[in-house]
């Protein structure tokens, strides 16, 4: 249960405090800049805006890789009723576009039926079940 | 963009058949060279877009119909294929680099869900690997920030289904009413079957060639191709297969690509007669009008609901019947859209002949935030 991560350049999609399991908290790992204050998930090495760029392991760098809040509010939603290609997950489930509040907006699988979702809703990030890996996803907050 | 001509076009129907892609391009090929009257022994080299097939994709399809010796070289951008094609073409023959070259696009692409869009597996595992989950955002966004409605959806697909009645080059050739779009299968609320268009086959071909070639082959009236423009992602753009965006806004590939077009063209939105844009989905045409600059933001369903859009109004947009009719074979899509405008500036387009149409634009985007417009007149 514990193998989850899928590598995304040099860091990881998300964090958690133990390891992670389907329904426990988890937070993602997105980069910072320093210099302009916008954040990118997943992580790059360089600020798409300013075109800072992290240096070695990060020091003397003006790009970061830090963790977004786990707290975050639904600006879109719909649902998946086919099964797509490569999905390990069962349909129907619902997709939302969340909104964290350092400014990026991530999609993700919600834990929730699609008529139930409305936008503005509160949601938080936990570990969802992936196959054999734990990824992530959406709960109402 | 002042030495640019497009000498013929050609096309293999799009729907699904019983041959190989290499077939079809040939069909495509053979056609567009009859069309401009030239010699595969004339040109300079063949510029071929395809996203799905093997190695050495254009030279396989070429030698059903020749062996000229020239360069071959295949490229691949996802939707805007075609379109890379047609700028490598004219930027070697603006720079005098050659006179004359042939650019195919062809495609024989699977059933179903786009698969290979560029997702990460993280994404495709998880379940977010699905580009009609985009287009649903989108579509969303649209509904709640513009007086559209879900009615004005199914209308697009309605316009675009019955503009193909006509057109022996499309897939489905038959008309739809409002209630049978949103009663069709719902794929990605507020997507039914019907507001999304099908993968499939088929293949599509143009020869360009210098303005002073043009005359040696005796064109009497040439249509031109007065830009091409592609372009890829920018600091706030957000398409498939991104995993997040910006969420104090993001900006329009297509917009962008749009204004170089329109600068490199020297004209506007006000001097076109017809525009071919990406339909993937019925809203992309709505986020077209305001992206190309047909109308003001907001706008967007009250330009459809004048009719203006129709074939018989202003501006018809998808006089084809768009790729909702035509199905999208991904390489060869871009292409099929400049088949529409040339013939349609020639006049050549029967029932759904534009009347005096003089200028043309095209306009693709796709997975890996790619864009393209381009702007043809005669």
């Amino acid at each position: 249960m514990t193998e989850l991560r899928w590598p995304v350049l040099a860091t990881e999609l998300f964090t958690a405090d133990a390891a992670p399991e389907p329904g426990q908290p988890v937070r993602l790992r997105a980069s910072h800049c320093r210099a302009c204050g916008r954040w990118e998930f997943p992580a790059r090495d360089y600020c798409p805006n300013c075109d800072q760029r992290a240096i070695g392991d990060q020091l003397s760098s003006d790009v970061v890789t830090d963790q977004l809040s786990s707290e975050a509010v639904v600006a879109g939603s719909t649902a998946i009723l086919h099964a797509p290609p490569g999905a390990l997950i069962e349909t129907p489930y619902s997709v939302v576009l969340a909104t964290h509040p350092e400014g990026v907006s991530v999609l993700g699988v919600m834990q929730a039926d699609f008529d139930k979702i409305s936008i503005g809703q509160p949601v938080r990030t936990i570990g969802v079940q992936v196959g054999d890996r734990v990824g992530f996803g959406y709960v109402p907050g | 963009m002042h030495n640019v001509v497009i000498a013929g076009v050609g096309i293999h129907p799009f729907g699904r058949f019983d041959l190989s892609y290499r077939q079809l391009g040939a069909a495509a090929a053979r056609d567009a060279l009859a069309d401009a009257g030239i010699g595969l022994h004339q040109l300079d080299m063949i510029l071929v877009a395809n996203v799905g097939a093997e190695m050495a994709k254009g030279q396989n399809s070429i030698d059903l119909v020749g062996r000229p010796g020239v360069p071959i070289m295949n490229l691949e951008a996802a939707c805007a294929s075609s379109a890379g094609t047609l700028l490598f073409a004219s930027r070697l023959i603006e720079s005098g680099g050659a006179k004359a070259v042939l650019c195919l696009g062809m495609e024989k692409a699977p059933r179903g869900f786009i698969a290979g869009a560029g997702f990460e597996q993280w994404q495709t595992e998880s379940g977010l690997g699905v580009t009609a989950m985009y287009f649903a955002l989108l579509a969303q966004e649209l509904l709640a920030t513009t007086d559209a409605t879900v009615a004005d959806l199914a209308d697009i697909s309605v316009k675009n289904h019955r503009h193909a009645v006509d057109n022996p080059n499309a897939m489905y050739r038959k008309e739809f009413s409002r209630e049978e779009v949103l009663g069709s299968r719902m794929v990605c609320p507020p997507l039914s079957l019907l507001m999304l268009c099908a993968p499939n086959e088929g293949a599509a071909a143009a020869v360009l060639v210098s303005e002073a070639y043009a005359r040696d082959l005796g064109i009497a009236q040439p249509v031109r191709l007065n830009a091409v423009e592609v372009v890829s992602r920018s600091t706030d753009d957000w398409f498939v297969p991104a995993a997040s965006r910006q969420s104090t806004g993001m900006t329009s590939i297509t917009a962008r690509a749009a204004r170089q077009a329109y600068e490199e063209a020297g004209i506007g939105p006000e001097d076109l007669d017809l525009v071919e844009c990406q339909d993937t989905d019925a809203p992309s045409e709505l986020w077209a009008y305001r992206d190309l600059g047909l109308c003001a933001p907001g706008d967007e369903a009250a330009l459809l609901r004048s009719g203006a859009t129709s074939l018989g109004g202003r501006l018809p947009v998808n006089p084809s019947g768009g790729l909702l009719s035509k199905g999208e074979p991904l390489g060869a899509s871009g292409m099929g859209q400049v088949h529409e405008i040339v013939q349609q500036l020639r006049g050549r387009s029967g029932p759904r002949q534009v009347p005096g149409a003089r200028a043309g634009l095209s306009h693709v985007m796709g997975a890996g935030h790619n864009a393209a417009v381009l702007v043809a007149t005669r």
